[in-house]
């Protein structure tokens, strides 16, 4: 059908061939000068020995040195996979069970609907550097409102923040707190678009509570529910803005990210090749998990063309 | 059937109070996940704020001091300056070209194509971090580091790929011969784009804009790596308030209530617009 319309317009052929790269130059040229160039120079850069803040040593070519002294640290890199495994691990499922479930709560239609969905987006809207700023502020040993709220259930006040046992378990609170909207959102919307047929095919079956959950909605939002979930995996993996604001990575080490691994040997230790072999890295395992998300991003505009 | 309906009616009590619970449980999580603002809000509208006991009581004089003194500060409005101008071309540019890719994405089978769409695609996937050490280095060959050309162009290439795809779907949506029509007519393909298909894609156009500023807005890393006294953007500043040792926390409160007010007006007042593209991708318009 659409290649039907293609060829039948005989009027001008040239420009008709000519538009599509004309129209799409400013989106390609952005995205290779600004994306995939990078991306190669960044692949390139993992293989050299480079200090930007002293360009007259020169880049030194060292083969795979930075990729062996990255992979065998067992004094920042490893501990930093840990960290990055739990936070990711605990903060992705968090997510998807508290987003899920606020969304199967609120999935009716009842009065004032808009306003509560409005506010309980207001998290994922807002920056990154504020959130760590309220969650900072928030675990303060001095100030903050969770030793108040500890304290009036007669328990010792603490210093979240700077006590190696709870330092990460306070940045995944401030990734929940920020992305579980959002899990939200996507899975409302998706409980919303069941089709209401369904619904009354399920209740002549007698189906309700839990066995509608598990035979209908279940199994009609499931792919949002890996999606989402694949994105927030994606995402917490990465995460380098609430470790920076709030932690620093430290105490001791306790809440370095391989986010922020990547940041630090980069931008403030100037060792540009060892800090590449890192991203590289980053990039490679996002890649990795992105497979089911490309895949499904090309089926829907695929669904969409047709 | 009657009886069934009796049944109803019978329960209507019972129905009532499971409606006031299912609204105070509700209501409670609301505020829960509220109470962070509130503190941040309150926190920055105290005179002062001496022990954690304070944060939390309900009733003060508030005061607008803090806030004061933070826009006070010298080059505090020239860092929000930054910061709106970095937010407003990188939208306009998203916006457009977005639109315009969109459009030739939907309107032509090109050689191509399929590579094209895969690589907007995957570009959405890239972490800024793996394209930073090579960007950072570009740009200071070049000699852009800390302009807000450099931002704008970071986040316009970056942010391009995510709304292009949420365009696709409003762009698919434009009957085709509403374009033949206006080519019969003796439209360019630009002049098609710009006279016909904008008009008709409205509502994804202010949804593609109202998130990429929100996003251009908040944006962190990018700003971090490649500005710096100059184009230095607002979260950058608040971020170095917040890593001093002695944190002054009503300056940074206020400071941090003046970076959310963006967010806080389009998720209100364009909250339609706002679900539609932060779902796209995700769940099918």
């Amino acid at each position: 059908m659409k290649r039907e319309i293609e060829k039948g317009t005989k009027t001008g052929t040239r420009e008709r061939r000519i538009t599509p790269y004309l129209m799409l130059a400013p989106l390609l040229l952005g995205l290779f000068l600004l994306v995939y160039y990078p991306l190669i120079s960044t692949l390139r850069l993992s293989l050299y020995r480079y200090a930007w803040n002293k360009p007259q040593a020169g880049m030194k070519f060292v083969k795979f040195e930075n990729y062996k002294r990255i992979f065998t640290d067992k004094r920042e890199f490893r501990p930093s996979m840990r960290n990055t495994a739990k936070l990711t691990a605990i903060s992705t499922s968090l997510c998807v069970l508290i987003g899920m479930g606020l969304a199967l709560f609120v999935d009716r239609e009842f009065a004032g609907k808009t306003v509560y969905v409005a506010i309980l987006l207001l998290p994922t809207m807002i920056a990154p550097v504020v959130s760590g700023l309220t969650w900072k502020f928030m675990f303060d040993g001095m100030f903050g409102a969770v030793n108040y709220i500890v304290t009036a259930f007669g328990m010792q006040p603490h210093a979240w923040l700077s006590d190696k046992a709870t330092a990460l378990g306070c940045i995944i609170v401030a990734d929940v707190w920020q992305y579980s909207p959002f899990v939200f959102l996507v899975m409302l919307a998706s409980l919303q678009a069941i089709p209401v047929e369904l619904y009354e095919a399920a209740k002549i079956d007698g189906a309700s509570g839990w066995r509608l959950f598990f035979k209908l909605k279940l199994p009609m939002v499931i792919p949002q529910l890996l999606l989402v979930g694949v994105i927030r995996l994606m995402d917490t993996f990465r995460l380098f803005d609430l470790v920076y604001l709030m932690t620093n990575g430290g105490p001791a080490g306790s809440t370095q990210t391989i986010g922020f691994l990547a940041y630090q040997r980069t931008f403030r230790h100037f060792k540009m090749g060892e800090g590449a072999v890192i991203a590289v890295f980053i990039l490679i395992a996002i890649l990795l998990l992105s497979f089911y998300f490309i895949r499904s991003l090309l089926e829907n505009a695929r669904g969409l063309a047709r | 059937m009657k009886d069934s309906q009796t049944i109803r009616y019978g329960r209507k009590g019972f129905r009532a109070v499971r409606r006031a619970l299912f609204y105070i449980v509700l209501t409670a999580i609301v505020l829960l996940f509220i109470l962070p603002f509130w503190i941040v809000l309150s926190t920055s509208l105290r005179s002062r704020v001496e022990t954690f006991s304070d944060a939390l009581v309900l009733f003060f004089r508030p005061t607008i001091e803090h806030y004061l003194r933070v826009v006070a500060e010298e080059n505090f409005p020239r860092y929000f300056f930054n910061s709106l101008i970095v937010a407003t071309c990188t939208t306009m540019l998203v916006s457009y070209l977005g639109a315009l890719s969109a459009f030739a994405l939907t309107r032509f089978l090109f050689k191509g194509y399929h590579a094209v769409t895969l690589s907007i695609i995957t570009a959405r996937m890239f972490p800024p971090i793996a394209l930073l050490p090579a960007f950072f280095l570009l740009a200071s060959r070049l000699g852009i580091v800390d302009t807000k050309a450099v931002l704008i162009f970071a986040h316009t290439s970056y942010g391009l790929p995510f709304i292009v795809f949420m365009m696709l779907g409003f762009f698919y949506a434009v009957p085709r011969d509403l374009d033949e029509a206006a080519r019969i007519d003796g439209c360019s393909w630009f002049g098609v784009f710009n006279r016909v298909l904008l008009p008709n894609v409205a509502p994804g156009l202010a949804a593609a804009a109202i998130l990429s500023f929100v996003w251009s807005w908040n944006e962190f890393l990018f700003a971090l790596v490649l500005t710096r006294a100059n184009s230095k953007t607002l979260p950058v500043t608040v971020s170095e308030f917040l890593t001093f040792t002695q944190v002054d926390w009503q300056g940074l409160t206020s400071m941090g209530t003046i970076l959310i007010v963006p967010a806080v007006v389009i998720t209100v007042f364009a909250q339609k617009h706002l679900v539609r593209g932060l779902t796209t991708g995700a769940v099918k318009a």
